[in-house]
């Protein structure tokens, strides 16, 4: 319960944990849009070796990734056979009983396993090295344009501040909630559907009764400190684009385009 | 049977996680407990004392060494984790993590209807607890429009209805109003009288536990820094000021007044015992 990987901000000093939030943000999509734009697997390739090698730079261990990759593996896997055994196109690799293995479906898994190991890497890379503060500011600024629409930004990044500050609070809560009522006998993990979607509700009741109160303090608290939803707020902290984050343009918009350079000139048929 | 509820040899339990491989939480515990006695487990926040008692009904696995509740081995991994739950109970810090039902009289049955006990007799339980506790009035009332000290007793008649041999109370008189908090402790004592019930108290509270453990186990850094009589414990103020904790006001006093240069036994349980002795060195006088 408490290993769930969210809000996993770690304090390192390092070039990623320095940068800006927008423009991680903004290379993190950009990342992905070419992630599969690219028909190349070589060029994925070197993109997930990208994402790796950022890994030491940003001072977080590796097997962060595999650890964030592990949640999914069942639907990977899923998705493997499925495209392996359907996907039709050049040449057979090999056939048993009723399955055949086309070319282009085991391409076809392989390119999307890498992928989808790259985006992981990534994510949990931005997650690491962003506070939930940062990646707020930062979608706000994102959400900058709504505001000429009429829609109130910072009311949006406000709600989503507090969201993710109560998260790990709300996981610590239920761990607490399942500890007293399962002293009490209750049983969660056995039974049938009915049965246990009967016994969530002796730990939902005391996990909303408690956000309920809570929401109600922090309101109580923010607004003995003035809050007014936002209108006029500065910020305490307030980012530039600073050397780092020009170097790691620089640095990203190289490697963009030494992968499109790979993906249109270099093709190495494995496969 | 097993002459001790709760033996522990060499408990050890380490937190699973791969970011921190150094966060050992539980060291080298080793301890017994007799039936029908009361224990205290003090200690500083973070000392490790919650998670030794998550131990205590399998909440928690030991990562190394033994633990016997009533001479059943809790490290055994086909323990029977239902039959030890409803042996060793457990009320935990804050009774809002607990109170779910719409009424207290359905949140205190929960327990025993989890047991597989008959609506006759949970009925029966629940009436008892009541009186015992001194809920009678409130038991068809919702359990989230009580006073902190009502959720207390609430929460503690949710367990004691499925009559655990063991019962553990985390912190039971934090955050109470001083009413509460004595009606709690002179509870615990008629409770503890019953000598076949063993009971095991965290506090911060230092008079709560002087007044009613038999043994004190003191943790610093998920290791026992001290196991034994409190007598030894409470006059000894070395191992108070290393664990960041103050003795008792009263066996405070005493020991000024010893210092003073008069001849009083300095460790008393309570602060009429201490007021006699007080009493009884001013008539020699």
């Amino acid at each position: 319960m408490t290993n769930i990987s969210f809000g996993q901000y770690v304090y390192k000093d390092s070039p990623l944990h320095r940068m800006d939030a927008r423009v991680k943000i903004a290379a993190f999509l950009a990342y992905v849009i070419l992630l599969f734009s690219l028909k190349n697997w070589l060029a994925v390739l070197i993109m997930m070796v990208f994402a790796l090698m950022l890994f030491p730079v940003a001072r977080v261990p590796v097997k962060v990734t595999l650890r964030n990759f592990k949640p999914i593996l069942p639907i990977v896997i899923l998705t493997a056979l499925i495209n392996v055994f359907l996907v039709r196109g050049g040449e057979v690799l090999f056939s048993f009983w009723k399955i055949t293995v086309y070319r282009d479906g085991m391409k076809y898994i392989i390119m999307l396993i890498m992928r989808l190991f790259a985006i992981i890497s990534c994510s949990s890379l931005v997650s690491y090295s962003t506070s939930p503060i940062e990646i707020t500011t930062a979608i706000e600024f994102f959400l900058s344009p709504l505001r000429l629409v009429g829609v109130n930004t910072n009311e949006i990044a406000m709600m989503m501040t507090v969201a993710m500050r109560f998260i790990p609070t709300f996981i610590e809560e239920i761990d607490k909630i399942m500890a007293a009522q399962k002293s009490r006998g209750a049983d969660i993990d056995t039974g049938s559907l009915f049965k246990r979607i009967r016994s969530i509700i002796p730990i939902m009741v005391p996990l909303f009764v408690s956000a309920f109160r809570r929401a109600d303090e922090l309101a109580l608290a923010m607004e003995s400190r003035c809050y007014n939803g936002g209108i006029g707020k500065t910020s305490y902290k307030v980012r530039k684009i600073g050397r780092t984050d020009v170097i790691s343009i620089v640095v990203f918009l190289v490697a963009v385009a030494a992968v499109i350079a790979v993906n249109i000139f270099i093709r190495v048929e494995v496969l | 049977m097993d002459q001790y509820a709760i033996r522990a040899e060499k408990l050890n339990y380490r937190y699973d996680d791969t970011l921190d491989e150094s966060a050992f939480s539980l060291k080298d515990i080793s301890f017994k407990v007799e039936r029908g006695t009361c224990l205290g487990i003090i200690g500083r926040t973070g000392s490790g004392k919650s998670t030794l008692i998550r131990l205590f009904n399998g909440l928690q696995k030991a990562s190394s060494g033994k633990l016997y509740i009533d001479g059943i081995d809790l490290t055994d991994k086909h323990a029977d984790l239902k039959a030890i739950r409803s042996k060793v109970g457990i009320v935990f810090q804050q009774p809002e993590y607990q109170l779910f039902a719409e009424t207290v009289r359905e949140d205190i049955a929960f327990g025993p209807r989890n047991m597989g006990l008959s609506e006759d007799e949970i009925t029966r339980r629940v009436e008892k607890v009541a009186g015992v506790l001194g809920i009678e009035e409130i038991l068809y009332k919702s359990p989230f429009e009580l006073s902190g000290g009502e959720q207390k007793k609430v929460s503690i008649a949710g367990i004691i209805s499925m009559e655990p041999d063991i019962l553990v109370l985390d912190e039971p008189t934090a955050g109470l109003d001083p009413m509460s908090r004595r009606f709690i402790i002179e509870w615990l004592k008629k409770y503890l009288a019953d000598d076949v019930k063993t009971v095991v108290i965290i506090s911060h509270a230092m008079e709560d536990v002087v007044e009613i453990a038999e043994n004190v186990m003191v943790l610093k850094n998920g290791a026992v820094d001290f196991f034994g009589d409190p007598r030894d414990l409470f006059t000894d103020e070395e191992i108070f000021i290393r664990n960041g904790l103050l003795r008792p006001e009263h066996i405070e006093i005493m020991q000024s007044v010893k210092e003073h240069g008069h001849e009083v036994e300095v460790f008393t349980r309570t602060i009429a015992d201490a007021a006699d002795i007080l009493e009884r060195t001013l008539n020699r006088q």
